[in-house]
């Protein structure tokens, strides 16, 4: 019972780790149809700059400025490295490699700044309490509190509010979109830095309770990206759904078969929802195999 | 995304390496051709990948070395020349580009790497193109059993492994658990922790594992924490993944005590994990570099500071250990390499450096063992939360004198 408890509690905060990283894969996506294969590194940049660059003595307040930084490195990664190409008829697989090689940017640099070992982050919570002998740290609770908030707000503002209903548009038909006014430019732009700000979020809220070093960023955006997928690209709750399937299923099968397998666990869930239903549990087949508008 | 890394920069260096590559036996030749010509000496560690803090030491610990050599005398009045080549951490394809550049750049001989897989890897190529390689850190005997031109100038698994056991025997740490990754070096300690616990009749709780470089250890801990083991036995020689490991014990409240040779104090792990190491009911590292020894601790104190990164554990002295005995061993074989290196290695017999005890132990055929560093086999050294260091545990290290393995 002890075990299953820690089990469960990890995974509950592991999953709405990953289940953010899915929303802010679904943004993009949601108005680019890009992956983006840097979110491991953004998620973790998020509490690097946070923890290593120690911007003040407040833990919230370093987690708020890092979010801004990388909501602003988003942006300006769709601006710099993704625009041109994606306006002079680069296919979404160049975009692809591109993020790819974004990430590897990150990681390189992040790794001669601050070094590969991990860094303790300050939680903005410090308290816990205990739950069958597990500790249960309060920053997992604010963490679990603040994914809810913000799913079920980008929820809400993709189906109430205009900017939300313009990346669906934007999304749905680019061309189409544009004919009708729709600045891309500008939305597009938007959608990476929100992107980053939910990456930072994760990163700052999750990475103290297990430490940050950048050289887990494959592990982080191979989960994410497993999650969006079982979860349903564009759908917000999918995406946290998604997250929490992951990390259930691959604590429980660490913690009771072999823990060496998580990586293995997750790559298998995978590969079974692309071959068997590749939009997901709530997402359109359209979604991930359809043409790019 | 690391592998895709590792590949461009393995496509870079075979690139580099093409051009200046020839044959085995005119590879060797290149340090040769003239008397008066520098002796090329190769060293291959991870400047770049998942852990640049222990190559940066490296590449440091190396320049001084050949400075050192160089300044008296050199070998036979030729000078070493070194040759640096990066492994990009833990990933063969990239020691492979690594050691195939260094071997095609004419080397006398290669030193490194500190990861068992990576000089797995670089033994393969030493093999083949009749290259002497000596590693630094590599404890498995299995590495250079019979391999003609693989040496080794570390202690064995099995020496640090019943050291060990001798210690949880006099601390009534029955059960323990293990703890190792999936490398060379981990499946060696867990293999070895395996058999040495029937035999000093210690019951293994739980067994856990993980590959380096280790990105989420919660699994591992989870089964750690509710193993009911007295202390964990660490079988990992990566810095990051035991400061993973102790952090997210710290994270879960786990105290269980970690003991084991390698991660727990190697380059920049005190600073990293200090925090962490501090909530747990103990840390204990196991290593033949002795801090009892004057000049292996000023020598520790000098590459700390000339780094800025805290060196511990034995790799720092045994590399540069390394340097000495092929030194000595390229004077026996008038500064040439291949087969002639491989026999002034072998008749080097016992070996003083650094280490200021009867000779450095180098193994060139599993069966020779002429002592390490200190009066201990083995020291133990226990961290301490008020200075934030490791500090040797003398009446600990004199029960670890015991095991089987002093002898050798």
């Amino acid at each position: 019972m002890n075990e299953l408890a820690g089990a469960i509690v990890s995974s509950v905060f592991l999953g709405t780790a990953l289940g953010l990283m899915a929303l802010a894969f679904t943004i993009v996506y949601t108005v680019s149809q890009v992956f983006n294969f840097a979110v491991g590194q953004y998620m973790i940049l998020g509490a690097l700059l946070s923890t290593a660059v120690h911007f003040t003595a407040s833990p919230g307040v370093n987690d708020l400025i890092a979010v801004v930084l990388v909501a602003a490195m988003g942006s300006a990664t769709y601006l710099v490295a993704l625009r041109w190409p994606e306006t002079h008829g680069a296919k979404p697989l160049t975009l692809v490699i591109i993020t790819f090689g974004v990430g590897i940017i990150i990681e390189q640099v992040a790794i001669m700044a601050w070094g590969s070992y991990p860094l303790s982050e300050p939680p903005i919570l410090a308290g816990h309490f205990l739950l069958y002998g597990n500790l249960v740290p309060d920053q997992g609770l604010l963490l679990v509190a603040v994914a809810a908030v913000v799913v079920a707000g980008l929820g809400v503002a993709q189906r109430r509010t205009i900017v939300g209903k313009q990346f669906l548009a934007l999304g749905a038909n680019r061309a189409t979109a544009r004919y009708f006014g729709l600045n891309d430019l500008v939305l597009v732009t938007l959608a990476w830095g929100l992107s980053g700000a939910v990456l930072a979020l994760a990163g700052t809220l999750y990475l103290p309770l297990t430490g940050v070093s950048i050289t887990t960023d494959l592990s982080y955006g191979v989960g994410a990206f497993a999650a969006a997928v079982i979860g349903g690209l564009g759908n917000p709750g999918g995406a946290l759904v998604g997250g929490l399937i992951v990390a259930f299923v691959t604590n429980l099968m660490g913690v009771y078969v072999n823990p060496n397998l998580t990586d293995l666990l997750t790559f298998g869930l995978l590969f079974v929802f692309l071959v068997f239903r590749p939009g997901g549990l709530t997402g359109n087949v359209a979604d991930l195999v359809g043409p790019r508008a | 995304m690391k592998n895709i890394a590792a590949l461009i920069a393995a496509a870079a260096l075979a690139g580099a390496g093409l051009t200046a590559c020839g044959s085995p036996s005119s590879s060797n030749s290149a340090s040769t051709t003239s008397s008066s010509a520098p002796i090329l000496v190769g060293l291959a560690a991870p400047l770049t990948g998942s852990n640049p803090s222990e190559g940066k030491s490296e590449e440091a610990i190396a320049k001084d070395a050949v400075a050192s050599i160089n300044a008296h005398g050199g070998v036979h009045g030729r000078h070493l020349k070194l040759i640096i080549r990066d492994t990009g951490g833990v990933s063969p394809t990239g020691a492979v580009s690594a050691f195939e550049s260094l071997s095609g750049a004419g080397v006398a001989l290669v030193i490194g790497e500190y990861t068992s897989t990576n000089f797995q890897a670089g033994c393969t190529i030493a093999m083949a193109q009749h290259v002497v390689l000596i590693g630094h850190a590599s404890a498995t005997t299995g590495l250079t059993d019979g391999k003609t031109y693989c040496f080794r100038d570390a202690y064995q698994v099995s020496q640090s492994a019943g050291a060990m056991f001798e210690t949880a025997k006099a601390l009534h740490w029955n059960p323990i658990a293990i703890a190792a990754d999936t490398t060379s070096f981990g499946v060696s300690e867990d293999t070895e922790f395996h058999a040495l616990a029937s035999h000093y009749g210690v019951k293994i709780a739980t067994d856990v594992s993980w590959t380096s470089p280790a990105s989420s250890l919660t699994a591992q801990v989870l089964r750690l924490a509710h193993s009911g083991a007295k202390a964990i036995f660490v079988g990992a020689a990566s810095g990051p993944d035991v400061t993973l490991l102790a952090k997210t014990m710290a994270q879960a409240g786990v105290k269980i005590p970690l003991f084991g040779p390698g991660g727990i104090n190697a380059p920049g792990v005190p600073a990293a994990a200090g925090s962490a190491y501090d909530s747990l009911s103990g840390v204990y590292d196991i290593t033949s570099f002795d801090s009892a020894v004057p000049a292996a601790q000023a020598f520790m104190n000098k590459i700390s500071k000339q780094t800025g990164i805290i060196q511990g554990g034995e790799n720092p002295i045994q590399l540069w250990d390394a340097f000495q005995i092929a030194a000595a061993a390229l004077a026996k074989s008038d500064g040439k390499g291949g087969l002639p290196l491989v026999n002034g290695l072998q008749a080097l017999g016992k070996f003083h450096t650094l280490s200021g005890g009867p000779g450095t132990y180098v193994d060139f055929t599993a069966s020779q063992h002429s002592g390490l560093f200190g009066p201990h086999l083995m020291t133990i050294y226990r961290w301490d939360a008020a200075t934030k260091a490791f500090v040797p545990d003398n009446s600990l290290s004199k029960i670890a004198d015991s095991s089987p393995g002093a002898n050798g």
